[in-house]
């Protein structure tokens, strides 16, 4: 009982954001829509070949009196295990528009490359 | 034999076990369904107001303000535009694609009439913020007291 209380509490706290997750030769991207969060409250980082991502949403209209309530995320979280095949140190992020870009790129040994056939 | 005695002692621990998986379940059902609903394409909304304005916060995460259209008509507020940021390629592979683009309308009746002429509309980190001042004739009025 403790536990599913403990669950839900987190669960009404931090949101799982929608992601878009990809990949083409040289990388993974993940997209991730985390509106409302500012780039001075978002962290992404990578820990024991985990991604996280946590970011606090700004709610400026706190103190007002609603008429409508659909909104009421505070914080937006989720994790994601990385493949071996994820160069760590190239992982490069950017918010914008409330979208956060993530590019992972793939170790050299993981991409594709071409061999010369000799003639 | 130790064991089936104790089962038989208590024949409906069995029941009680399942409902309690039952309800587990459910749980879990109602809180995706529900408490993270998804509302795709159909921008959330909150709606609060002060004495003098109505103000509206519209989620539009990777929605760029030349494709918003908003207009008012009386006390109906309608939020209406596309959300054009998605990727595409025939090289790309997708893992997970939960994020729905498209076309979106949301219309949302307002509680009082406001002046569309002094609305003010800005987007700032995926969300659209409207202040929609409220018409006088809307505005409380205040009374003096005479002595």
């Amino acid at each position: 009982m403790k536990k599913v209380e403990r669950y839900k509490r987190r669960a009404y706290y931090t949101t799982k954001p929608k992601v878009d997750i990809f990949e083409d030769d040289t990388s993974i991207t993940i997209l991730a829509d985390l509106p409302g969060v500012k780039t001075e409250d978002l962290s992404v980082e990578v820990k024991d070949n985990i991604l996280s991502i946590d970011g606090k949403v700004n709610r400026t209209d706190k103190k007002k009196s609603y008429i409508l309530m659909e909104i009421d995320t505070e914080r937006y979280g989720r994790e994601f295990v990385l493949t071996p095949i994820v160069d760590q140190t190239g992982i490069e992020a950017e918010l914008k528009n409330g979208v956060l870009r993530i590019t992972l790129p793939k170790i050299k040994e993981a991409t594709p490359h071409k061999i010369k056939v000799g003639g | 034999m130790a064991q089936v005695r104790s089962e038989l002692r208590d024949p409906f621990r069995e029941f009680e076990e399942l409902r309690r998986e039952i309800d587990r379940l459910f749980d879990d059902l109602g809180r995706n369904f529900l408490e993270e609903g998804e509302v795709g394409l159909y921008p959330a909304l909150n709606i609060t107001e002060d004495r003098d304005c109505i103000y509206v916060e519209a989620e539009l995460p990777g929605v760029r303000p030349e494709d918003i259209d908003l207009s008012i008509n009386q006390n109906t507020l309608i939020i209406e535009g596309e959300r054009r940021d998605g990727v595409e390629g025939d090289e790309l592979r997708f893992f997970r694609k939960e994020i729905e683009r498209g076309r979106f309308s949301r219309a949302v009746s307002l509680p009082v009439e406001v002046d569309p002429e002094s609305a003010d509309a800005s987007l700032r980190d995926g969300i659209l913020y409207l202040k929609l001042p409220k018409s006088d004739k809307a505005k409380p009025k205040q009374i003096p007291v005479k002595s």
